[in-house]
């Protein structure tokens, strides 16, 4: 049984399989891609240099907190903002009629602006649940929480939301 | 927000109806209220979102890059085994590109290798003798003293071939076994120690206990006690060696061991400790060895194939 995750391949391999939803993860809490991309190398540096301390069944639980801290000590400086690509985006809308095509894009871009209203705690629970399509237990486990407490995230959340939206 | 519904006063119920798991009276009267649709709303658009995708291959590429670069700053740091060995840089370039690895225990002296999951490597031995190691074991040897001891350190599992000469002696945590020439299978996980005679005979020794194996006899010992005695017929190798896991009364808990061994998966949750396992699995299909192993018991399970994570309710 490996121990620790010094070795290249099993390192890969642990990227291979954590790394597209940790960068996921990462946008949701600073909504760049190019620094979630980034913040990504930095934590699997950061594996690779504490490997010994590791085993492959802890090291995804290792990656989301050190991802955490990140968060933690960049700046919060400006706002976070989304522009959320869309499955309705080119021709299945086209085809639609042009008024649902306003009214999505209109509803679209509110409901974007809601998100980054969102507390961080929350927003990052209704996105790996609506986008990565995590259960609420996989994300207790990547944020070290109980399913519980993602629940109740996810609940206000939603409720949060309705009451932003119903704002405009 | 004067009149409180269900759906605002238990802080979880939102989170419930999304995952689908409210009654039937519960999501009638939900579907009743002026809210519902605002929510459905909510949940089709941001269902519809998605993230630009993330190259795996390219972010991976360079951080391969980054680990080049920290190994040439600093490259004796790494110690890639638990037992403190201290890799040459040899050793981590032939683990990137052919994922063997290949270590020095102390001195020059001490020839290691290891498997990952979902590996197999045969080796030939300075005597000729060979080796197939089964996944995420290791086998250690001495090279100085090979010539005059035949002595190997395994963990894990692997087959035998073993040219005649003098005594050959495989030794685990939990047991050994000695032949002088034959064909065996050492598998040594967790608590149960296992040997399987092929050709010749093998002497197997587990706490204090030594039974000699003729060719077609197997046995199994669980944490130092043996618990079956089987033979096997028109068997030549053992049927890892074909691509097929088999296992005879087994913790279930071992049993999912075998899956973290051959494929590494991440296993969670409650596994009931009584449960024993007989039955066999493909290593080339993480998806219906799981199924093939939990399928017998009355267990929930989830499976990612992706993130190769199990959990059992």
């Amino acid at each position: 049984m490996q121990e620790n995750v010094c070795e290249a391949q099993i390192i890969e391999q642990i990227f291979r399989t954590v790394a597209p939803q940790l960068r996921n993860y990462l946008y949701y809490r600073c909504s760049s891609i190019e620094r979630a991309n980034d913040l990504v190398q930095d934590a699997f540096a950061k594996l690779w240099e504490k490997c010994k301390d590791v085993t492959p069944g802890t090291a995804k639980s290792f990656l989301y907190t050190i991802a955490k801290n990140m968060m933690l000590n960049l700046v919060k400086k400006d706002n976070v903002r989304y522009n959320f690509a869309s499955s309705y985006d080119g021709e299945t809308l086209n085809n639609e009629n042009p008024e649902f095509n306003m009214e999505y894009n209109e509803y679209k871009v509110k409901l974007e602006t809601a998100i980054a209203a969102l507390p961080e705690g929350q927003r990052e629970v209704f996105l790996m649940n609506r986008i990565d399509k995590l259960t609420y237990r996989e994300i207790a486990e990547r944020l070290e929480v109980s399913q519980k407490a993602i629940e109740k995230r996810m609940h206000k959340a939603l409720v949060k939301l309705k009451d932003i939206l119903h704002g405009y | 927000m004067s009149k409180q519904n269900q759906h605002t006063a238990d802080d979880t119920f939102l989170a419930r109806w999304l995952a689908g798991e409210l009654s039937d009276e519960e999501l009638m009267q939900f579907q009743a209220s002026d809210e519902y649709k605002e929510y459905v709303e909510i949940t089709k658009v941001a269902d519809s979102f998605s993230l630009p995708e993330y190259n795996v291959e390219e972010e991976l590429s360079r951080f391969k890059k980054t680990i080049d670069h920290t190994k040439q700053v600093n490259a004796p740091v790494y110690q890639l085994n638990r037992t403190h060995f201290i890799s040459i840089a040899a050793a981590i370039l032939i683990a990137v590109f052919t994922g063997i690895y290949y270590f020095y225990l102390g001195g020059p002296d001490m020839i290691t290798f290891e498997t990952a999951y979902g590996e197999t490597q045969s080796l030939t031995l300075p005597d000729g003798s060979t080796v197939i190691l089964n996944a995420s074991s290791s086998l250690s040897y001495s090279e100085e003293e090979w010539e005059s001891n035949r002595s190997l350190n395994l963990q894990g599992e692997a087959y035998f071939k073993v040219t005649t000469g003098n005594k050959f002696t495989v030794q685990t945590d939990l047991g050994s076994v000695s032949v002088l020439g034959t064909e065996f299978n050492v598998k040594s996980r967790k608590n149960v120690f296992n040997a399987a005679c092929f050709e010749g005979s093998i002497s197997v020794t587990s706490s204090e206990i030594t039974k000699l194996l003729e060719p077609g006899q197997n046995i199994q010992f669980e944490d130092g006690e043996i618990i079956s005695e089987d033979t096997f017929q028109n068997v030549d190798q053992p049927s890892w060696m074909t691509g097929v896991v088999t296992l005879t009364n087994v913790p279930l808990l071992f049993a999912l061991d075998e899956l973290t061994s051959q494929f590494g998966i991440q296993i969670s949750g409650n596994i009931p400790v009584e449960a024993r396992f007989t039955g066999s699995f493909p290593t080339n299909n993480a998806s219906s060895a799981v199924q093939l192993i939990l399928e017998p018991f009355d267990l929930q399970y989830q499976f990612d194939s992706v993130s190769k994570l199990l959990t059992i309710e």
